[in-house]
């Protein structure tokens, strides 16, 4: 422990001594750090911008959805009996914060002003705080879609149609049946966009819902269930869990199958069976489609930081190995002195990851900076780039973990670094290295 | 004084025996200034070439090199869409062939394409259709005297087949009830369907079959559900003049629509996608991944679900099979398989339970003997298609159209962004878009004066609308007054003031046509069995010309006068009152367009920051060999070598190493992308034949490229070595001869 704090001060004062030089290779890690640190925090943030909105407007954290087929051929996105299946679910799931049953349809919305075609989305918004507490309401009052006929749209989508609350818009869509039907619904809220999944979501009561595919009153959508928080992350195992518990019960569940279900319609709809089936997603499923841009930002992030660690390591074995140099004749004493190879080869190594330490914490500061810069400032992402990122401005994400992790590797990697520099300097005679000059 | 060369000249010498002298800093700058130049000349080169490819395709398929639309438009035009079917929010244009006029006028408009995209979600027809319509081939061929045992055999296998579908029908009515209120389903239609599936009702069949058939068609038929939906991007256009304009164009099956003619093109690649049976497409797909992408059943996930989904959904086959067929079928199957199983459903899901081993001799087996008792295409070429779409205000409008055949354009067969589109002639288009034509207008005013032109106050025209969205098409009944309505569904038209002749539409349709008004109310409008009505499919070429389009796309005679032709054309709009607004086909082809864009700023980002990370590493090393040579500069400066001198030496040493390596890596990334330009990159997925213009992208290094990553290199290498030449400058002779090390 004594001889550890010696070779740690040892190579503090050498990093002091060589300040020019510590601070020169110091800045081109805490840049590498920084970068690192940019680069988790934009892939964290569109992460984050997607599940918060996707579980706000979409979807749970796992759903209980399914198909209803009147005829082996025709399959509605339909569950019956939910509060049966909840009850089960309920029981199967000790994780679960809370659940809320949705109504699933895709119809034509129509103002006096354009139209658009929405997901439309039945809500039982009293049962819904968190729903309620999740959007930003512009204008408007949200309690009023409790309301029969009413509907909340999104701000861009109140722009486009140039909708007020209290204007009334005309759903058109066809039933289970195949027969085009339409309600007329009034504008109780308009709220804030949620990232790009707002732009086509809307929102009416369950009631309304029922009305316009003309179901019974014991059918829903899909049942989103809501996991306490430290559950989310993991969701494989629950979801297998749920489904067994299902079966259990008595009730036919689907194949996993990691597609949104509205993906699921031509494969469900050519299996020969009728009635109902029920399916458990995760919100990762219900997003796959939107998912390869968060693999190719991943991938993108992942070759940059390969190339430019690359770059750092090159500048620290080239600094060091003019370290060693200059120092030969040091080591040289040090080691006619009594000191062994080992502890030779300590020195530079921590002096290495001194120095990869230092700069990585002065990056990660610096990341950590530039990112709350970043979302102070609200950057409007340009268009075509909206698709890739999810959302409207860049919002930046810095994680502990994630700052952890920059530093951790880069200490490491700046230590490993000078592992063969430092195992050179070790192999010096201590005869050669006292007689060298230069 | 010795001249300024012969001073550059020693400089020049000096520099490079120092790049010798210390090898290790002059690898280690050098590696990373040439890999820099390396990605930089990859990099650049290869969007280069993605991004002319994508050009091609683009402009090639729909978008032409400009695109004209109306600047009131509220979205901006996208003809690659989006997320929805159409093209975003889009005002119309009055007037085609004044919009014509004006932009062949602007020097450099070589032609110009009328356009309106839209998208429908489309009944496909279903197996109840399907075997009405035989059954009645059967019975009409039976009345010409046609007796012989075989077509006696055929019409009862037919009869059979129907009755049994019948059967399914009404227990798909009692799975209705547990999911639908009692709303959804009338007593009228229970009614219907009980007596189609009566003893009775069939054994009376042969007294009078035509009637039985009638009463099936309009009666039952609609309440069948398992029709498929079909999601259809389409294009209106001029068939012909699009064909003109778009030379990657190709008729692939039947022939183009002819002029003058209403009709329908479906895209190769939808055609194939969604038209076709799934398990014969599953298979191709299956053929394609184990031949062209050396895939594995054993090993690929996809082709393992094809599997699985042809061996689930055998269903879809069954369905064709009336009972000779079935028995031709259980014959070949058991045979084949060597299998005792006498349930066809059975035989069919043990056959597609394919693997490596038999996949080969099944999928021959398939096409050889199978298929040819298979309807391949649930809509086939000379097929009617019943499109369904809804107008801008939201009201359903129909049309019947004939398919001519199918379409693709040369080397983008298998892309899906290039084969999301159909094309229809732009007469259909305009009528399911909701947009008056002279026809309808004249047909309107015809219905007024029918009905006696009633005055109908706003409120009572909107319940009208909202309260039969779906009204009558005619076509059901081969009325006399169909002529003037090929198929096109009476229904509402967008514009505000139009809405008050609707309303006298919809209130003489029930005496135009004799449809019973509960049917009117709530079931499919049964315009499906529009095939055997008899539509005039013809329409003036003039109306073509003159009425309304949505967008039109410009070909240039020079491409690289594009964005002043597009001002041009804005000038001439003003000029000519009409609303234009041109925009480049990136542009237009929005989030597809801007991809070559948005990888560029992706690329030069990740470029800058790696050339700022190496400047500052470069810096660092070169530094510490500053550092290193101190007393080596002092010796320099005492005897007589100026400030200027030693910077000069410095600089020029980093120039060096920048220009020697540099171009030892552009190099390389040049002769990278040479031996990718001669083999090509493949398009490894079907999205790629797009960004790649074909099968393989065939990348080039450009003279520009290289030149780029030079002057990169050189500036990086220039700027790292400043501070430490003006460290150099500083060091005094006495104190560096005096200096230890």
């Amino acid at each position: 422990m004594f001889a550890f704090l010696v070779d740690a001060r040892i190579a503090l004062l050498n990093l002091v001594e060589h300040r020019r030089r510590t601070i020169f290779l110091g800045s081109a890690v805490a840049v590498v750090t920084m970068l690192l640190v940019l680069l988790t925090a934009l892939s964290t943030g569109v992460r984050q911008t997607l599940i918060h909105s996707a579980t706000t407007l979409s979807t749970g954290h796992l759903n209980i959805g399914g198909f209803y087929k009147v005829t082996a051929g025709q399959a509605g996105p339909i569950v019956t009996d939910y509060e049966k299946v909840l009850g089960v679910a309920q029981k199967a799931l000790p994780e679960m914060d809370f659940a809320v049953e949705r109504g699933r349809g895709w119809a034509k919305v129509v103002a006096d002003r354009g139209s658009f075609q929405s997901a439309i989305n039945g809500i039982d918004i009293g049962a819904e705080p968190a729903f309620k507490k999740a959007l930003d309401i512009e204008s408007g009052n949200i309690d009023d879609l409790a309301k029969p006929n009413t509907i909340l749209v999104f701000e861009a989508q109140a722009k486009k149609l140039e909708l007020k609350v209290g204007d009334a818009v005309t759903i058109s869509s066809q039933t289970t049946r195949g027969v085009a039907n339409t309600i007329d619904c009034r504008v109780a809220a308009i709220a804030r966009d949620i990232g790009l999944l707002s732009q086509w979501n809307t929102f009416i009561p369950n009631e309304s819902l029922r009305t316009l595919y003309q179901l019974r009153p014991d059918v829903t959508g899909a049942i989103q269930i809501m996991l306490k928080p430290q559950y989310v992350e993991h969701l494989a195992p629950l979801a297998a869990r749920l489904r067994s518990s299902l079966e259990q019960a008595g009730y036919r569940v689907m194949e996993p199958d990691a597609r949104p279900f509205w993906m699921k319609f031509q494969t469900v709809s050519r299996e020969d069976w009728t009635g109902q089936k029920y399916d458990v997603t995760t919100w990762e499923d219900e997003l796959q489609f939107l998912m390869w841009t968060l693999t190719a930002l991943n991938g993108i992030s992942i070759v940059l930081v390969v190339i430019l660690i690359a770059i750092m390591v090159t500048g620290i074995m080239n600094t060091l190995w003019i370290a060693i140099r200059e120092r030969t004749r040091e080591i040289g004493a040090l080691r006619a002195i009594g000191m062994q190879r080992g502890a030779v080869a300590r020195l530079f190594l921590m002096e290495a990851s001194a120095l990869g330490l230092l700069g990585g914490c002065v990056g990660v500061v610096l990341g950590a900076g530039v990112a709350a810069l970043v979302n102070a400032a609200h950057i409007p992402v340009p268009k075509a780039a909206q698709l890739f990122l999810m959302a409207d401005t860049v919002h930046l994400a810095v994680e502990p973990g994630a700052v952890m992790f920059a530093i951790v590797l880069i200490t490491l990697v700046s230590g490993a670094a000078a592992l063969y520099p430092s195992l050179r300097a070790a192999r010096l005679r201590p005869v050669d290295a006292m007689s060298h000059f230069g | 004084m010795l001249g300024i060369w012969e001073t550059l000249g020693v400089i020049a010498q000096i520099a490079i025996r120092n790049l010798f002298a210390s090898r290790w800093k002059t690898l280690i700058v050098g590696g990373i200034i040439g890999f820099g130049a390396l990605l930089v000349v990859a990099g650049t080169s290869l969007l280069d070439g993605v991004d002319h490819a994508m050009s091609r395709s683009i402009i090639g398929s729909v978008a032409g090199h400009i695109q004209v639309y109306s600047n009131k438009s509220k979205d901006e035009l996208d003809v690659m869409g989006g997320f929805s079917l159409d093209s975003g929010d889009i005002a119309p244009l009055d007037d085609f062939a004044k919009l014509r006029e004006t932009l062949l006028a602007v020097p450099n408009v070589d032609r110009v394409v009328p356009m309106g995209i839209s998208g429908a979600l489309v009944n496909s027809g279903n197996t109840v259709d399907q075997a009405l319509a035989d059954l009645r081939e059967n019975a009409n061929k039976r009345q010409g005297g046609e007796s012989s045992a075989a077509a006696n055999e055929l019409y009862q296998a037919e009869k059979g087949h129907v009755r049994q579908i019948l059967s399914v029908l009404s227990r798909d009515f009692d799975n209705v009830r547990k999911v639908a209120d009692e709303r959804a389903v009338s007593d009228d239609e229970l009614e219907a369907i009980k007596r189609g599936s009566s003893d009775d009702f069939w054994n009376d069949f042969d007294k009078d079959p035509f009637d039985h058939l009638e009463f099936l068609e309009n009666r039952v038929a609609p309440l069948a559900t398992d029709a498929d939906m079909l999601q259809l991007r389409y294009l209106g256009t001029d068939p012909a003049v699009f064909a003109q304009a778009f030379d990657r164009m190709v008729i692939v099956d039947g022939t183009a629509i002819p002029p003058g003619q209403r009709g329908f093109l479906f895209s190769k690649y939808m055609y194939e996608e969604q038209v076709k049976l799934k398990a014969a497409r599953g298979l191709d797909k299956m053929k394609e991944g184990r031949d062209v992408k050396h895939l594995t059943i054993a090993k690929d996930l996809d082709l393992q679900r094809i599997v699985r989904e042809n061996s689930n959904g055998v269903r879809e086959l069954l369905l064709q099979l009336d009972a000779i067929k079935t028995a031709r079928f259980r014959g070949k199957l058991q045979t084949f398989l060597s299998s005792q199983e006498a349930d066809v459903g059975k035989l069919l899901a043990a056959f597609f339970k394919m693997d490596d081993g038999n996949f080969d001799a099944r999928y021959k087996f398939f096409y050889d003997e199978l298929a040819p008792d298979l309807e391949l295409y649930r809509v086939r070429v000379g097929d009617r298609l019943t499109i369904k779409a809804y107008t801008k205000s939201g009201y359903v409008r129909s049309a019947s159209l004939k398919v001519y055949g199918t379409y693709a354009f040369k080397g983008l067969e298998r892309s899906p962004q290039a084969g999301s589109m159909n094309m229809m002639d732009l007469v259909s288009f305009r009528e399911l878009y909701g947009f008056m034509t002279a026809e309808r207008e004249k047909e309107i005013a015809q219905m007024r004066e029918s009905s006696g032109a009633r005055e109908i106050d706003r409120n009572n025209a909107d319940a009208e609308l909202f309260g039969t969205k779906d009204t009558s098409d005619t076509s059901t009944e081969p009325a006399p007054a169909e002529a003037t309505a090929p198929g096109v569904a009476k229904t509402a038209y967008e514009r505000p003031h139009a809405k008050l002749h609707h309303g006298a539409a919809a209130k003489a349709a029930p005496t135009e046509a004799a449809v019973a008004p509960a049917q009117v109310e709530a079931t499919e409008p049964p315009e499906q069995r529009a095939r055997t009505a008899a539509a005039d499919d013809t329409y003036d070429p003039k109306d073509l010309e003159t009425g309304v389009v949505l967008n039109a796309a410009v070909l240039v005679k020079d491409e690289r006068l594009i964005p002043q032709t597009m001002a041009a054309i804005e000038q001439a709009g003003v000029h000519a009152g009409l609303p234009l607004k041109a925009v480049s086909w990136q542009k237009a082809s929005g989030f597809v367009g801007q991809f070559a864009t948005l990888m560029r700023v992706v690329l030069f980002t990740a470029v800058l920051i790696i050339f700022v990370v190496a400047l500052v590493v470069i810096n660092n090393a070169l530094v510490m060999a500053t550092l290193e040579r101190v007393r080596e500069i002092g010796m320099l400066r005492a005897i007589g070598a100026q400030r200027r001198f030693v910077l000069s030496m410095l600089v020029v040493e980093a120039v060096v190493v920048g220009i020697l390596f540099g171009a030892l890596g552009s190099a390389l990334g040049a002769l990278i992308l040479s031996i990718f330009g001669k083999t090509g990159i493949p398009a490894t997925s079907d999205v790629l034949t797009f960004f790649f213009s074909g099968p393989r992208l065939y990348p080039t290094v450009g003279g520009q490229n290289l030149v780029f990553a030079l002057v990169i290199v050189l500036v990086v290498s220039v700027v790292s070595s400043l501070y430490p030449a003006w460290i150099a400058t500083r060091v005094s002779p006495r104190e560096a001869m005096q200096s230890e090390e």
